[in-house]
């Protein structure tokens, strides 16, 4: 009766399920969130802020089971008390330094080589150091050639046996889209170029290196982004770290996430502006960061600032998150800050036209105000950009350390780019590159998928092409590489200062180049070094067919 | 065949032990002195409670049976052993 009064009838009721149900709005209270961490532990990141998401935005980031994370402090004890016995005996003389020691001369001044991560270099890394710097002899593609090594004094020093292991599954390669191959269109036109224009440029942007090759890359690239105008650098590092300290100065305040990579964090600090960082992904830390810097101002002197940059990644590679795009854009857009998106692993992988995370997410790209990229990942070449409106371009072409003093772009490189790029937008009359971001996705899809059903811990979201697996324990990081190897398939794994000291990962790289017959294979390789090392963490089971049950399980408690 | 197996799967265990611990990453020499000392530890620990628990169970039973509250009438064991095992009775 009271309902009825009110204007609430069971009519009232079924229009708020559909329209719940179409737009998607919160359908999960905090008592369903906090029953999901109880059961599962981590919290699956559904329909957050879900008003501006048009579609569902899945991250999980397991919680480290206690008992792992116990098991690996105590690792890393031992190993650090055998690093403490070995340096105590190198010191002494009983066994010979292979390493780098200070001179007698220098016993008075600070010391070198005694902090922890030269320790952990010496004593730890060491150790496993066969599982990096691997020779490759051929085209980083689906399949590459290894060279063999082998070391009889412990990893200081390697030998090629002169064996070639042949046709090694590549998960390591950021080869997203299966440009990186030594014939077809691009090779082709890479070499037409080379013919015509040679190797090399010698010469820097302002005097005569500034060839017509780059002036058509930077318009295609501007029209591939949807911008007005770019620019095009010889290198995707020095892209960030020359051109961050040109927009930013002192006055300026830049905010950049916890997980940036160092070729952010370098331009960040050249450039001589305050550096305040929020926590990774995290909006409300990064919405109160800006308050406080609106309403405090700059530190001594309370002057409002300058500008404020918001700098963040589209896909970052170690977490395999993507950033969440929409709420950073609202944010920069109520408090009038500006924002520097760096697509380097989501350009070209992300999206239904490759258009990178703007895309992704259906967004504007002129709301982001300068979008970076590098060529390095899905095209197949090497570089960086920058694009953006007119006057932010033509302010860095003039402006730029990189224009300034950098060698630019050699030419068969940016026509790698050019018929890469033509490719994907389908302006070379194939539907090649249709194709492969479709292939990319579905074989991301069904990679992640199948890595959680067997009970392994992956983080990061699940649109994302990076796929890191967690391993946790130093001995284990070592052994997987090795074993891996063994079964022919190359990875590459990461273990400290790249990552957290207890969260060590495999980290693999999707590529639409992948047949699925090759993820299956590597599949089933994981599998077995899964089971012999043990590391199926993940404390629930996903079977296939369980995923949707437990979802509507939840539903149905939804009133 | 059931040797084999047995074999192998103690195999597996001493390479599990080898990861967890993170002696695998160390030279055979390493490995060596790190299993003597663990195996040394473990052989006293093993020891000492093959000498001293079945006389600490008796003790404990003769104790609640004759309904005696001190320990040492029962027994004859150093008296140090005496402090520690008053305390063990609080709980």
């Amino acid at each position: 009766m009271l309902r009825y009064l009110l204007g609430v009838t069971r009519l009232d009721k079924i229009r708020n399920e559909q329209m719940r149900g179409t737009v998607k709005v919160e359908q999960f209270g905090d008592k369903a969130r906090e029953a999901r961490l109880r059961w599962f532990g981590h919290n699956h990141n559904v329909w957050h802020n879900a008003s501006v998401y048009n579609k569902p935005f899945v991250e999980s980031f397991e919680e480290t089971p206690l008992l792992v994370a116990v098991l690996t402090y105590m690792g890393y004890g031992i190993l650090t008390l055998f690093g403490y016995l070995r340096d105590f005996l190198r010191d002494w003389n009983f066994e010979k330094c292979h390493v780098a020691k200070e001179r007698d001369e220098q016993k008075d001044f600070v010391p070198l080589y005694q902090d922890f991560e030269n320790f952990y270099t010496r004593n730890l890394y060491m150790r496993i150091r066969d599982n990096w710097n691997r020779p490759i002899c051929s085209v980083p593609g689906a399949r590459m050639d290894v060279m063999e090594r082998v070391t009889h004094d412990y990893n200081w020093t390697f030998k090629h046996t002169g064996t070639v292991l042949f046709d090694v599954i590549n998960m390591g390669s950021y080869n997203y889209l299966g440009f990186a191959e030594n014939s077809g269109l691009c090779a082709n036109a890479a070499v037409e170029a080379a013919m015509k224009y040679g190797l090399g440029v010698c010469g820097t942007r302002h005097e005569i290196g500034n060839l017509d090759k780059h002036e058509e890359l930077e318009k295609l690239v501007a029209r591939f982004l949807g911008v007005e105008s770019s620019m095009v650098f010889g290198m995707g590092f020095a892209t960030n770290s020359m051109n961050i300290p040109t927009l930013a100065g002192k006055g300026c305040l830049i905010l950049s996430d916890e997980l940036n990579h160092a070729s952010l964090v370098l331009g960040a600090r050249l450039s001589g502006s305050t550096i305040r960082v929020f926590k990774h992904n995290n909006m409300q830390s990064l919405e109160k960061l800006l308050r406080d810097a609106i309403v405090h101002g700059q530190p001594r002197t309370h002057r409002p600032w300058k500008k404020i940059l918001i700098l963040v990644e589209g896909i970052y590679s170690m977490e395999g998150s993507i950033v969440r795009l929409p709420e950073v854009i609202a944010l920069k857009k109520k408090y009038k800050a500006y924002l520097y998106l760096d697509e380097a692993h989501s350009i070209g992988a992300l999206g239904p036209g490759g258009r990178g995370v703007v895309d992704y997410f259906g967004l504007d790209p002129c709301d982001v105000d300068i979008m970076m990229g590098t060529f390095t990942k899905s095209f197949g070449a090497a570089g960086g950009y920058i694009g953006g409106n007119k006057e932010l371009i033509d302010y860095l072409r003039t402006h730029s350390h990189s224009a300034i003093y950098a060698t630019s772009m050699s030419p068969p490189v940016a026509q790698q780019i050019i018929t890469s790029m033509k490719c994907i937008m389908g302006e070379d009359g194939t539907t090649l590159g249709q194709e492969r971001l479709c292939q990319l996705s579905k074989n991301t899809t069904y990679f992640r998928r199948r890595l959680q059903e067997m009970g392994f811990i992956i983080y990061g979201n699940n649109d994302s092409p990076v796929v890191p697996l967690m391993l946790y324990m130093p001995a284990k990081i070592g052994a997987f590489g090795r074993e891996m190897l063994k079964r022919n398939i190359g990875t590459v794994v990461v273990g400290f200062p790249a990552t957290p000291i207890i969260e060590s990962r495999a980290r693999f790289c999707v590529s639409a180049a992948h047949t699925k017959e090759m993820l299956d294979t590597a599949l089933n390789a994981i599998s077995e070094v899964g089971d012999l090392l043990q590391l199926k963490y993940s404390r629930h089971a996903w079977p296939s067919d369980e995923e949707t049950n437990h979802f509507s399980y939840l539903d149905s408690h939804q009133d | 065949m059931d040797v084999k197996n047995m074999r192998e799967y103690m195999g597996w265990l001493y390479y599990q032990y080898l990861l967890i611990t993170g002696i695998y990453v160390l030279e055979p020499w390493e490995k060596s002195i790190f299993n003597t000392v663990l195996f040394t530890m473990v052989a006293m620990v093993v020891y000492t409670s093959y000498v001293f628990v079945p006389i600490h169970i008796w003790c404990n039973f003769e104790t609640r049976l004759k309904k005696k509250d001190k320990y040492y009438l029962i027994c004859h064991l150093p008296k140090c052993t005496y402090r520690l095992l008053e305390l063990s009775l609080i709980f």
